[in-house]
């Protein structure tokens, strides 16, 4: 899943920045209210954390542009002023949720969590595709009784092919929700990451869930 | 209505008086007439004086339920005749008048009703033989029928009194409640406005004229509670701000490094930025406690004289780097002496606040201008600077505690307290300090410092 962290204090965007990568999500950071604009209409996010107090363009015209828009990404806003007439105003103009700081981490990662599944619609925490079962509040995954162990990368690419199973999912999608922008990933990581799930998940002789639609990308979903 | 009840009461008592005095006057006119036309022809005959009524009195001088009286006394005292009303042993009183004239009294009748009397002196005697007489008469009757007069009247004055106290009541009720109408809506108007309806506005142009200005005047104080309101909620939403985020960076820092002790990207520069935070608190709170200190006049004086000129000399030097830096330049024209009783540690902070402030904030290249005059005993400076994107509005708010041209307060090298510091401290030496915005986009700090008195 990738997240938008609109944030001008540089150490606030580090420490969130971290926090978010450490739960699974790709995070790409800006200081600015324009930034913000341009990257919420470029790419398809799956949240974005914004900050009210922004230089440039405030986190309220930020999230009004990019409503106007008809951007629809889950917004959770994050400012110090924790006034009601201010969280109504956020919530008026479009905001999804909205958290005053100071906050404690594990509530914002949750609060993110929740914008995520409500985004693919999925109110379990845990997704079922078939015999498989991830997770998503534990960052565990299942097959049957068995957990399986994954890399981070492995674990954030089947959650986001299981949040969007039965839809067949492009390796530029792939790339945009699962890497961050400021990484450079090589021309065939998508697919050596599909490689390693498949090994993992679907040892020797079991049908993989997960198939490969040529020129198209891949798709998860129950067996026929 | 007090006032008028009793000015109906005076009112009706002076004409009851008044009527009652005429009605008796009236009576006692009567009275008068009657004794002299019938003592008009006194004579002297072989047997005594004559009067024409004593031979063949008027029926009502002998008795009965109206009767009147009379008796007639010669200058010796001796009785001459008396009304057959009397009887044997009633008398009436002898009077007159002061030189004769006829004098009135109330008196009882012998047969118990009220009565009046009139008492004369007649004069009288044959110019042939020349011989002159006089009789002194006392003629009285009742005054029933006055009193009767006197009490209806006395009754229709109350009647009408109260009957005008009634209508007039109701006029002025009806008066007053037809003035107070729009009074009583105004105040319904104004009591329906509480803190969630600042904006509210008085419709002063529908209202009568007299209460026109009242109106207006409530719409100006509202203008300036909304805006107290507004400055109170700007100083909590920023106090908010300032302080509340350096707690989540740290806390977030402290987290991160909480739950991944191991990984260097969430331990290293935590204690670094932990020190950096708390020092960065730590000057937003004590310029806070030393803006709260100044405002409540706690912190002691030295009052000495202060030569302003020089005070600005010696800080324009301190800024000389910096200044460099930004390509600033500074002009002074200072009048000399310029000198005042004031406190010359809080006075230096004053002005290294406005002129650092000025050359931090300056456009680059630009000019710092220093003005010094006197006005009465006062010393007045003025620092102009130029500072373009600053509106009227913007610099209305300098002095308000966090406030900062950077909206989004990203700095953390200003807190927005230095400019409320400096009011603070120059209302603490009784002075005065405002900023305006001149032509050219050009900030202008007014400071005003009158002498103190020595040794506060």
């Amino acid at each position: 899943m990738r997240v938008l962290l609109v944030e001008d204090s540089e150490r606030m965007q580090k420490s969130l920045a971290l926090a978010l990568q450490k739960r699974g999500y790709a995070v790409d950071a800006v200081g600015n209210g324009e930034e913000a604009v341009w990257l919420g209409s470029e790419h398809a996010y799956d949240v974005i954390l914004l900050d009210i107090m922004l230089p440039g363009l405030d986190g309220m015209q930020v999230l009004r542009k990019l409503r106007q828009k008809s951007i629809d990404t889950p917004v959770l806003m994050l400012t110090a002023k924790g006034d009601v007439s201010d969280r109504v105003a956020g919530l008026e103009a479009g905001a999804d949720d909205y958290l005053p700081k100071p906050f404690a981490l594990p509530e914002l990662l949750a609060r993110v969590d929740t914008l995520v599944r409500r985004r693919y619609a999925d109110k379990n925490p845990k997704i079922r595709v078939g015999d498989l079962e991830i997770d998503t509040g534990a960052r565990l995954v299942r097959r049957g009784e068995e957990a399986i162990p994954l890399t981070p990368r492995e674990y954030k690419l089947i959650e986001y092919l299981a949040r969007r199973r039965g839809e067949v999912v492009s390796k530029a999608e792939i790339e945009d929700h699962v890497y961050s922008e400021d990484r450079n990933i090589f021309s065939n990581a998508v697919e050596s990451a599909i490689s390693s799930l498949r090994r993992k998940l679907w040892p020797e002789g079991a049908e993989p869930l997960l198939q490969t639609r040529r020129g198209l990308g891949y798709i998860i979903e129950e067996a026929k | 209505m007090p006032t008028l009840a009793g000015l109906v009461l005076i009112g009706g008592f002076a004409l009851h008086t008044s009527i009652q005095n005429l009605l008796v006057e009236q009576f006692d006119h009567s009275l008068l007439t009657k004794v002299r036309t019938l003592t008009s022809f006194p004579e002297q005959g072989r047997m005594g004086i004559n009067l024409a009524f004593t031979d063949a009195p008027l029926p009502e001088f002998h008795g009965g339920p109206h009767a009147e009286y009379f008796e007639v006394w010669l200058n010796d005292g001796s009785v001459l005749a008396k009304s057959p009303s009397l009887g044997a042993g009633a008398e009436l009183q002898r009077r007159t008048g002061a030189g004769g004239e006829p004098t009135f009294w109330s008196l009882t009748l012998p047969d118990g009703r009220p009565g009046r009397a009139v008492g004369i002196t007649v004069e009288t005697g044959k110019p042939a033989l020349q011989e002159k007489f006089s009789i002194n008469v006392t003629l009285a009757r009742d005054r029933v029928q006055l009193e009767k007069l006197l009490r209806r009247l006395a009754f229709g004055i109350i009647l009408g009194g109260t009957a005008l106290l009634a209508l007039a009541g109701y006029l002025v009720r009806s008066a007053a409640r037809g003035a107070l109408s729009p009074v009583r809506a105004l105040a319904e108007e104004v009591s329906a406005i509480d803190a969630a309806s600042l904006k509210s506005r008085l419709h002063a142009a529908s209202l009568p004229s007299d209460l026109k200005p009242i109106a207006e005047q409530i719409n100006h104080l509202m203008d300036r509670l909304e805006a107290a309101f507004q400055r109170e909620r700007r100083f909590a939403s920023n106090a908010a701000h300032e302080l509340l985020t350096p707690v989540s960076e740290l806390r977030l820092a402290a987290e991160n490094a909480l739950d991944w002790p191991d990984d260097p990207q969430a331990t290293s520069g935590l204690a670094t930025e932990t020190s950096e935070l708390a020092s960065q608190m730590e000057h937003t709170i004590r310029s806070l406690l030393a803006i709260s200190r100044a405002e409540a006049n706690l912190t002691p004086l030295k009052v000495t004289p202060v030569e302003l000129g020089d005070l600005l000399e010696e800080l324009e030097v301190s800024l000389q780097s910096h200044c460099r830096e930004r390509g600033l330049t500074i002009t002074r024209n200072v009048v000399r002496p310029l000198i005042v009783t004031t406190d010359r540690v809080i006075c230096r902070a004053i002005f290294n606040n406005l002129l650092l402030n000025a050359a931090e904030y300056a456009t680059a290249g630009s000019i710092i201008r220093i003005d010094g005059k006197r006005d009465a005993e006062a010393g007045v400076i003025e620092i102009r600077n130029a500072a373009a994107g600053l509106t009227a509005a913007d610099v209305e708010k300098f002095c308000e505690p966090f406030w900062r041209g950077d909206k989004a307060h990203s700095s953390r090298d200003h807190t927005g307290l230095g400019l409320p510091l400096t009011k603070a401290f120059v209302e603490q030496l009784g002075g005065s300090l405002s900023f305006t915005l001149e032509a050219g986009s050009i900030v202008a700090a007014h400071v005003r410092l009158p002498p103190m008195e020595r040794e506060r």
